[in-house]
């Protein structure tokens, strides 16, 4: 270890390395607090070749490393299962070349999504993929973990905004996949490497997609007197071939909290509300917002309110991308599912919620991504009670189940780090996890580089003994 | 645990570190990383030790015994600015100011002040900057050599100063002549709508008095007559900051009874007490905690819930609009001490929308800390520095000829980093444009500001 | 087209399986033998490619082509990889969706091949190409078992993507048997602006469309020889170029996009038409089938990939190298296809294909071609310039496909 410590210092300097044990404490998890493991050091390289040395210097010293960006998985992407090197991006954060003519841009991973979108915000554009993260998280972890956010219903998830990597592989090597111009011939190795969440190797840069913003947007605020009638609106609205630009749902538990937080004006005895947007042209958007509005009244809303200024529109989105904070004002700790379901069974699976909640007498509140389908149940509980603790994992374990059994997945966002490996088995048959593995064999056959991620293999289990307050949505 | 021998330690039979704060403080962080990129140490240094998220897991790790207090740990604890602006980008309402002033706290009785600050600076900090006098006073030569148009000459020898009166040297913005004193009691212009008291400031009196006038008077043009007690003195929140209740606890004190007059129901009582630097509204505001205890317990309540901002003040008011032309491009910088922590954002730029001509274009970063944050220019100057340029460089950005910002220290401190590049950029205080759109009264820097926009 | 048109098949047979255990069968066979496996769907692409480099059977998925689940109020559906593009895009027009991708080869395509070759056409500007709505895919892999990806559900993350890995693979990697698509709803209305220019022109034109307040789905341009091919001959157009500016959405947004790009651009001198009608319409179906065109006696047909800001320099570049060529570019995605002229030589086609396919890849593109008379494959850069990353290709190749069964040699670098 020492010598390998001395190698990295070599690469990256005295300065960009961190080996006091109370540093690397901070270091020890991420978003997901359940388990936690001290790296042996961090390093901040600011090149890619560092990047591509130090990886040199863990396969020569046989340490595994891992990437970090931001630290905002929630799945415990970052977690360092058998401590190692942790690769932090974070200083790596240079947005390099943008290039408004052909919509694309050159930026580092260590760029923080937000920043993205501000710095392209005074030419009309934006980066596409906002997930309610945006502020904190990096261009680098939504490339690994293909992060979504409300937006994404129409724009679509971050492997469709991009176009190119600069990527070290597991053995230290520098490629290039993609790159600003589309279609380039070949394996759409960029498509694969979107999503492998940290196994495939460090994505250094990126080129991106740039999206013109909408001329406008109708922001609608749903109110109804039952998460069933909310429910119907969804898959109604899809079902009329309605793309709106966002499509989220919040039920009344998780109302009366924000309005605690935010003071928006929600109205507190509503079963749930949904909060729709259309965008796009000023001419038209009027008569979709109308349909939209009419499916919701026909569907029992009980009055759909408008977001007329900018002010409330950003008021309210505030409210819906920081939702799980004022969780904290329900109950003391809190777990987030993150369950995906086809858009027609959201009434089904909800009921379920409900019915699984009342099984396990836990209170179950839910704020979510309803226009694709992806629920975010939050169990609430109390840590300092084991028996509590317990009914959560249980009553998780079998909402999962059931997104699965209805055609559904268990992660549609937060990916499967080192949380939800358990259930890989249940999605996918051993064949294909063989495959799996063999395409991770492609890039990263020693598995040196995150050992122990996504993939079932023996020793990865995790015991799932005892769920934290944990973060979500 | 490893030991660190260079760990602190509290004595034997004394309360162990973090004891000053409610557990459930620390439990309401669920870590979920939100206010990382909001805070300006971490997007400098890229360390999460030195993030919101980072300094809570540490100070939370040192009280439960997980680790020392080894020189990493403090070394990232003293880097933070204290800007809250983590507090402002968390949802889970942490309060992370009450973590940090754990740690401030738990250091004065442990440690003799940080190693970093020499004597003479501290001196300066803590003995001159409070007093507007002395500090006026020290900065007379200052102010007859720019007047002489002799500040080359300064700048020149300040190679051969030692590295602190350097520092003070560079700090220092060409400073206008002072105004002298005001009389104590100015009237209200037309009808009286309220009587307020005005509070000075002491570093801000004495280096940018013309923001103080600027306030003076146009508070006066609202129709509000302005009290100015003699006997007022520093905020506190230097001493505050630093964990120095005892001080601290002096001058609140020493203020209420300088503005007692107008605390109680009698015929002088004050409608607001109005404050114009970011930084020492949050603290003035909170006498009420920082005097819990003394005999000046209840007065300190009175004067607390007096306390506004100016320009929180004017918006509740209702502002007069001014009627001279401003044709002037400019921006606006958020003061960590007036948005963060008193969440004050709109009101500024409202009462700017008001003049005519004035266009106000968005600044990148706008509420990141420029890296003033109180003494911390003083403490951790290479981190102050970082910020400060990377401050001037998004203010360059906008390509405005005039920045805003509404605290002493940030004006010294964007002022500094912008003479370096640009030094026709009117740096000045909101109340200033305001001012001279309510008289028509051009300061010759807003002039040379305006200059290119004037076709004859 | 007939199979004897395309690549060197003579000593292939073609087995066609009933259904997924039957192609199992096959491969696990062939996986004994070592033989080749070509998959292919309906043949319309079977001359893309090198000749496969070992002899073996074609594995014809045209009877997996079964409706698996259509649930339409999801968006979504699941087909077997065989089914003709015609039969899918009929049965999602009953339910008014589609799925927004240009078909070439309209009534011949399997959803399978336009997924292999990762098909598209001028709608890709505005709609995305196909790695943009395949949400699961299954595949049979080179033991001959069915192995799955993704799901059905529209977003979804757990465990890698082979959607986008297989999509554009042309069949090296397995044979894609099942398929899981996200839908559109069909366009409310759509139209098409012509602008008819000269050469000088084009390039401020494309810049200015690409700050225009409308938002088109398609901006294609053709010069005077595309022009004047039976697709496009009825419009009677003769000018230099012609820019075709497509808009597909609700009634009222289009109506305002084509009545707002027309004053737009007033200045340009040449004439402006518009086409109204629906986007089924002759204009977008012969737009989307220009590629697949075969001019009489032209041997050879390019696709390059440039910066968008770059197709009109470049196209005067081949236009100049080559007088007679018909070129069509999907300008807003810097994509361009040529015909060659019949009356070129080897030769001559092979300087022109060199310096153009240089130029391309000085701006970071490629230059590919997706036709040419099979003895030229021999020299011509037939899948254009290799890049590195052909070596983590490999690896995957290797990975996936170890005794490389699947269209041996057919794809880039011989891979
Ligand atoms: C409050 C909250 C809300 C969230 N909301 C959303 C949401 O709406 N949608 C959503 O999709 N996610 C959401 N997330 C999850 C998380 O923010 C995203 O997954 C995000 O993309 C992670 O970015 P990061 O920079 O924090 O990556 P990290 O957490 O640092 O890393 C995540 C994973 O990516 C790997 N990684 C990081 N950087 C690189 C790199 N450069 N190269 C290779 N691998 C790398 C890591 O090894 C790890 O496996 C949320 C999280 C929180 C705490
Ligand atoms: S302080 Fe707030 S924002 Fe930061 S990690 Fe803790 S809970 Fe999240
Ligand atoms: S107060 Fe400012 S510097 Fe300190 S942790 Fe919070 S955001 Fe960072």
């Amino acid at each position: 270890m020492k010598r390998l410590l001395d190698s990295l210092k070599n690469i990256v300097g005295p300065d960009a390395m961190i080996t006091a044990a109370s540093e690397l404490m901070v270091y020890e998890c991420d978003g997901f607090t359940i388990e936690k493991n001290r790296p042996d050091v961090v390093v901040f390289p600011t090149t890619t070749e560092q990047v591509s040395r130090i990886v040199d210097a863990c396969n020569y010293f046989k340490v595994p490393f891992l990437p970090r960006g931001a630290g905002t998985s929630l799945a415990g992407g970052c977690l360092p299962v058998g401590g190692g090197v942790v690769i932090s991006l974070a200083r790596m954060k240079k947005i390099f070349d943008v290039d408004y003519r052909n919509r694309c841009a050159l930026i580092e991973a260590g760029v923080i999504n937000l920043w993205l979108t501000n710095h392209l915000k005074p030419h009309g554009y934006h980066f596409a993929p906002d997930p309610s993260s945006q502020g904190a998280c990096t261009i680098g972890g939504n490339v690994a973990t293909n992060s979504g956010g409300p937006h994404t219903l129409k724009y679509g998830v971050t492997v469709n905004h991009v176009m190119g990597v600069e990527f070290v592989m597991p053995d230290g090597e520098i490629i290039h996949t993609g790159g600003p111009v589309e279609d380039n011939p070949g394996y759409d190795l960029t498509g694969v490497i979107v999503g492998s969440e940290g196994t495939f190797g460090v994505a250094v840069k990126s080129w991106v997609r740039i999206t013109r913003n909408p001329d406008t947007y109708r922001t609608l605020l749903g109110v109804f007197n039952s998460v069933d009638d909310a429910t119907n609106t969804i898959s109604e609205i899809i079902g009329a071939g309605i793309v709106p630009a966002a499509l989220e749902m919040l039920d009344q538990m998780i109302l009366g909290a924000l309005e605690d937080a935010f003071h928006f004006g929600f109205p507190l005895d509503a079963g749930a509300i949904l909060i729709m947007e259309v965008d796009g042209l000023e001419a038209g958007i009027d008569t979709e917002a109308e349909r939209i509005t009419s499916i919701a009244v026909k569907n029992g809303a009980r009055e759909v309110r408008k977001a007329d200024t900018e002010a409330k529109r950003t008021l309210l989105w505030k409210a819906r991308k920081q939702a799980f904070g004022a969780v904290g004002r329900l109950a003391s700790s809190f777990c987030t599912q993150d369950g995906v379901v086809p858009r027609s069974k959201l009434p089904h699976i909800l009921r379920e919620i409900q019915k699984i909640g009342a099984k396990y007498d836990l209170k179950i509140c839910n704020v979510f991504h309803a226009g694709d389908g992806n629920i975010h149940p939050i169990l609430l509980f109390d840590e300092r009670y084991p028996d509590q603790v317990k009914r959560v994992l249980e009553a998780s374990g079998e909402i999962l189940d059931e997104c699965i059994r209805v055609g559904g997945s268990v992660t549609g966002e937060h990916g499967i780090g080192v949380e939800k490996i358990d259930f890989m088995a249940k999605l996918f048959s051993p064949d294909d996890i063989a495959m799996m593995i063999r395409l991770r064999n492609a890039f990263n056959p020693t598995n040196n580089c995150s050992p122990q991620k996504m993939l079932p293999t023996a020793g990865a289990c995790i015991e799932a003994s005892k769920a934290g307050r944990m973060a979500a949505m | 645990m490893e030991k660190d021998p260079l760990a602190l330690h509290v004595l034997p039979g004394e309360k162990g570190f973090g004891t000053n704060v409610d557990y459930e403080t620390f439990m309401d962080c669920v870590h979920c990383g939100l206010c990382l990129g909001s805070c300006p140490t971490y997007v400098q240094t890229g360390d999460e030790n030195d993030s919101p998220r980072g300094r809570i897991y540490l100070w939370r790790a040192v009280t439960d015994g997980r680790t020392e207090l080894t020189p990493e740990v403090r070394k990232h604890m003293d880097l933070c600015l204290e800007c809250m602006a983590c507090e402002t980008a968390c949802p889970s309402g942490v309060k992370y100011g009450k973590i940090i002033s754990s740690y401030k706290h738990d250091m004065t009785r442990v440690l003799p002040p940080a190693p970093t600050v020499n004597a003479l600076q501290r001196w300066m900090l803590f003995n001159l900057t409070p007093y507007a006098n002395r500090m006026r006073l020290a900065l007379m030569p200052v102010r007859i050599m720019q007047k002489l148009g002799l500040m080359w000459l300064v700048r020149l020898a300040g190679k051969f100063l030692p590295k602190s009166l350097r520092l003070l040297n560079e700090i220092v913005p060409d400073m206008e002549p002072h105004y002298g004193e005001l009389p104590e009691i100015l009237p209200a212009k037309g009808v009286k709508r309220a009587r307020v008291g005005l509070i000075l400031g002491c570093a801000a009196d004495a280096f940018l008095p013309q923001a103080n006038l600027a306030t003076a008077r146009v508070l006066q043009e609202n129709g509000c007559e302005v009290w100015i007690p003699r006997t007022q003195g520093c905020c506190a929140a230097l001493h505050h900051h630093a964990g120095l209740d005892t001080e601290a606890k002096k001058f609140a004190a020493a203020n209420c009874v300088a503005f007692a007059d107008g605390l109680g129901d009698g015929p002088n009582k004050l409608d607001a007490i109005i404050n114009n630097a970011g930084g020492c509204g949050p603290v003035l505001k909170e006498y009420g905690h920082l005097l819990h205890g003394t005999p000046f317990e209840k007065q300190g309540e009175s004067f607390g819930s007096k306390v506004k901002d100016i320009h929180e003040f004017l918006v509740e008011l209702g502002p007069i609009t001014p009627t001279h032309e401003v044709p002037l491009k400019a921006t606006y910088h958020d003061a960590c001490g007036l948005s963060h922590a008193q969440k004050i954002r709109t009101p500024p730029r409202q009462l700017m929308g008001l003049v005519k001509g004035l266009e106000l274009v968005p600044l990148l970063e706008s509420e990141h800390c420029c890296g003033a944050a109180g003494s911390y220019n003083i403490t951790q100057p290479e981190m102050s520095r970082a910020l400060g340029e990377r401050k001037a460089k998004n203010i360059l950005a906008t390509g405005a000829r005039a920045i805003f910002t509404a605290n002493i220290g940030c004006l010294l401190q964007v002022d500094r980093y912008l003479r370096e590049n640009t030094p026709s950029v009117w740096v000045a205080h909101p109340m200033e444009v305001l001012w001279a759109a309510y008289s028509g009264q051009f300061s010759p820097r807003l002039k040379a500001a305006i200059k290119p926009y004037i076709k004859d | 087209m007939p199979l004897s048109e395309s690549l060197n098949l003579n000593s292939f047979q073609t087995k066609t399986p009933s259904d997924v255990a039957e192609a199992c069968d096959i491969i696990r066979h062939s996986a004994s033998t070592l033989d080749a496996i070509v998959p292919s769907g309906s043949g319309s692409k079977m001359h893309i490619g090198y000749s496969p480099s070992r002899n073996g059977v074609i594995l014809c998925t045209k009877n997996l082509n079964k409706l698996v689940d259509y649930p339409a109020r999801d968006m979504t559906v699941t087909v077997q990889a065989g089914i003709l593009v015609k039969d899918l895009t009929e049965m999602l027009n009953k339910e008014n969706q589609r799925l927004p991708i240009d078909d070439p080869y309209p009534g011949e395509s399997s959803l399978g091949g336009l997924l292999a070759t990762n098909t598209s056409g001028p709608r890709r500007f505005g709609w995305g190409t196909l790695r943009d709505y395949v949400i699961g895919i299954s595949i049979l892999n080179d033991e001959g078992r069915e192995t799955k990806a993704g799901g059905r559900v529209v977003k979804n993350v757990a465990g890698y993507d082979f959607c986008k890995l297989h999509t554009g693979a042309f069949g090296t990697l397995g044979i894609i048997s099942q398929v899981t698509l996200k839908v559109r709803p069909n366009p409310e209305a759509s139209s098409m602006v012509l602008l008819s220019l000269n050469s000088a022109n084009v390039e401020s034109v494309l810049d200015r469309v690409h700050t225009t307040k409308t938002r088109p789905v398609a901006v294609e341009l053709l010069n005077r020889n595309a022009l004047q091919q039976p697709l496009f001959k009825n419009l009677d157009l003769s000018s230099d170029y012609c820019l075709f500016v497509g808009f597909e959405h609700g009634a009222e947004a289009v109506k305002w996009q084509t009545e707002t790009l027309a004053p737009e651009l007033s200045d340009v001198p040449g004439k402006i038409d518009i086409i109204h009608g629906p986007s089924d319409s002759a204009i977008w179906r012969n737009l989307g089938m220009f590629q697949s065109t075969r001019i009489p006696g032209s041997p050879l047909t390019f696709k390059a990939n440039i910066p968008s800001s770059k197709v009109a320099s470049w196209c005067a570049l081949a236009s100049d190298t080559l007088p007679g060529l018909s070129l069509q570019s999907h300008a807003g995605s810097g994509i361009v296809f040529g015909h060659l002229p019949g009356d070129v030589s080897r030769q001559m086609a092979f300087d022109a294909i060199t310096l153009l396919l240089q130029k391309a890849v000085r701006y970071q593109g490629n230059l590919v071609i997706p036709y040419c008379l099979e003895d030229w494959k021999s020299d011509f850069p037939v899948w254009g310039q290799v890049r590195p990353d052909i070596k983590i290709m490999r690896k995957v190749k290797e990975s996936l496909d170890p005794k490389a069964m699947f269209n041996p040699g057919r794809f880039v670098d011989h891979i």
